[in-house]
């Protein structure tokens, strides 16, 4: 009889340890799940992947927004300045009007095009053809889109595509779709697109020296409208089709702007200009072209303007370059210029177009008709902004920029 | 016209000379034209974004990381582009003498790893034919071994972008 009690009193002892050890091991492994999950949380997985909304939004707002929106609105609106994309761009335009204005634009590294909905500031990835160091790219209303590039025998390479309308079934947490194109012929010197339909016309250099051709955005149909001794032109064709062409810019050096006319001839709009820049914008139905202008003499920037052919030009009371302008579209000669603070310095323009010399500029109101200028907007002492690359939607509501120091895009908001 | 010039740099006088065809009128006038001095600029080669051209790099630099590729441009230099088999380009860090890239002489790479972080970096871009052509600079260029530690800009995007 003991020793029946002694083998009961062992097992039961067994039991007590081996339940003991198990409840151990279970609290010991639950821990070790709850770290798991706290890690991977902390990694971000297991978090719902951005999905877009029929109008391609992210699901969350912008940093530096303002709560300045009405009731119905569903995320808050962005700042009046607000930074688009920290990292470099290589070229953006506007899309649609009124309360659908949105800013497309091109990524450097990769060559993906981005669309930023102005009103919501959620952005969205719209391609996923990879195309790396973009160095330009031009964006019609149409959808076309057209990258350049320099490849590895230093060939400048022009990639003229379209965003694709069916979505990639290999990508289902994307919206994403493929730039398809084909590349056009190597080394354009300089280039432009119409703002709609995304007809070409460019430079390209050949055994006499550059000629200055137009073709359909695809490279098809092309015309030599002009041979030159010149290679360094920069050509602007404008909404209502007609092409112009400005030398480019230097310090001292005297410039000319040119129209080319339908039958081929040359007509002089300006010039000889001392470091001459030029914006055109044309006006079909009264065709009193407006030209915004600047010279450069001996280190000294002017801006001029001149709204109709026979009008006399004023001089403007703001010291920049129209490479830091864009005409408004709407009613009245307007443009928005960025303006440097304080002096430009000497020879501006030849070491602002090498990347060694940047300003700090302040955003300006440009009445050409009136030659009178206002200064609209500061930005803070701690964000330098060197305004370049400036675009306005079609209902002046909007005005976007690239910030020639790290090439970032900026938004910001004309009308409150 | 077009007037085919040997060589770039110096001076050139180009006159020009009307005349009817008995002789008895005549005018002549002439125009002095002066290239401009080469310019030697450079930049970083940006493995992501390319050559950073609207970022030149002063004469006295920082940059992130311990390894990083500079791109010389040497403006109005007598080239059709950087590739130009004419340029020559002698580069050297602190003070030594180091061999151009055959393919890419523009192109200079320095690995900092394990030394003191600071490099000296002369160039001298000459021409094969054109012995007028000279353009020296010189940078004093300072690594960092953490990226935190030299101002980029090319930090994340401050919003929400879909991917």
């Amino acid at each position: 009889m003991k020793t029946r009690a002694i083998i009961e009193y062992i097992l039961a002892a067994v039991l007590v340890v081996i339940l003991g050890s198990l409840a151990g091991w279970y609290f010991f492994l639950r821990t070790q799940t709850e770290t798991t999950a706290l890690q991977s949380a902390a990694r971000g997985f297991g978090i719902a992947i951005p999905e877009g909304s029929a109008g391609g939004d992210t699901s969350s707002p912008p940093q530096g927004t303002d709560t300045g929106v009405s009731g119905m609105e569903p995320a808050q609106r962005p700042a009046q300045l607000w930074q688009v994309e920290q990292k470099p761009t290589a070229g953006h335009t506007f899309l649609g009007s009124g309360e659908n204005v949105r800013l497309r634009y091109v990524e450097r590294a990769s060559g993906y095009v981005f669309e930023a909905n102005t009103k919501t500031g959620f952005r969205t990835r719209l391609t996923n053809t990879l195309l790396p160091k973009i160095y330009e790219a031009l964006i019609s209303e149409n959808g076309h889109v057209f990258e350049r590039s320099i490849d590895t025998l230093g060939n400048i390479t022009t990639f003229a595509g379209t965003i694709s309308t069916s979505t990639d079934s290999s990508s289902a947490s994307s919206s994403a779709t493929m730039l398809l194109g084909s590349y056009l012929a190597k080394n354009i010197v300089s280039l432009s697109a119409h703002p709609v339909s995304g007809a070409l016309l460019y430079t390209v250099a050949d055994a006499g020296g550059g000629a200055v051709v137009s073709a359909e955005w695809d490279g098809l149909k092309q015309k030599t409208l002009l041979g030159s001794a010149v290679l360094s032109w920069r050509p602007t064709v404008t909404e209502d089709g007609r092409t112009f062409l400005v030398q480019a810019a230097a310090d001292d050096v005297p410039g000319y702007a040119y129209e080319i006319m339908k039958d081929g001839v040359l007509k002089r709009l300006l010039g000889p200009t001392p470091g001459l820049v030029m914006r055109i914008r044309t006006s079909p139905k009264t065709g009193a072209d407006a030209l915004l202008w600047s010279q450069s003499t001996r280190g000294e920037l002017r801006l001029f303007a001149r709204v109709g052919e026979q009008a006399t030009p004023v001089q403007l009371p703001v010291r920049t370059t129209a490479d830091k302008c864009a005409w408004s579209g709407g009613d009245g000669a307007v443009a928005y210029c960025g303006v440097p603070g304080g002096s430009a310095g000497q020879n501006f323009l030849d070491t602002w177009y090498r990347g060694a010399m940047h300003s700090s500029d302040a955003l300006w109101r440009i009445d050409a008709g009136a030659g009178t200028a206002e200064m609209m907007y500061t930005p803070p002492s701690n964000t330098p902004i060197d305004i370049e690359n400036v675009s306005i939607d079609r209902t002046a509501g909007y005005l976007a920029f690239t910030n020639a120091l790290d090439k970032s895009l900026w938004l910001f908001r004309l009308k409150q | 016209m077009t007037l085919p010039v040997e060589h770039l740099f110096g001076t050139d006088v180009i006159s020009v000379e009307a005349r009817s065809s008995d002789g008895k009128l005549s005018h002549i006038s002439s125009v002095s034209i002066s290239a401009a001095e080469p310019i030697l600029a450079l930049y970083e080669n940006h493995p992501l974004y390319g050559v950073l051209y609207h970022r030149a790099l002063s004469s006295a630099t920082s940059l992130g990381g311990t390894e990083a590729t500079f791109a010389a441009i040497p403006f109005f230099a007598q080239a059709r582009n950087i590739y130009d088999a004419a340029l020559r380009f002698d580069w050297r860090v602190n003070s030594e003498k180091i061999p151009a890239n055959p393919t890419n002489p523009g192109e200079l790479t320095i690995n900092a790893e394990n030394s003191t972080g600071i490099a000296f970096v002369e160039l001298q871009v000459t021409h094969a034919t054109n012995f007028f052509l000279e353009a020296k600079e010189r940078w004093n260029i300072t690594f960092s071994s953490s990226w935190a530690d030299a101002p980029d800009q090319f930090r994340q995007s401050n919003g929400p972008t879909q991917y």
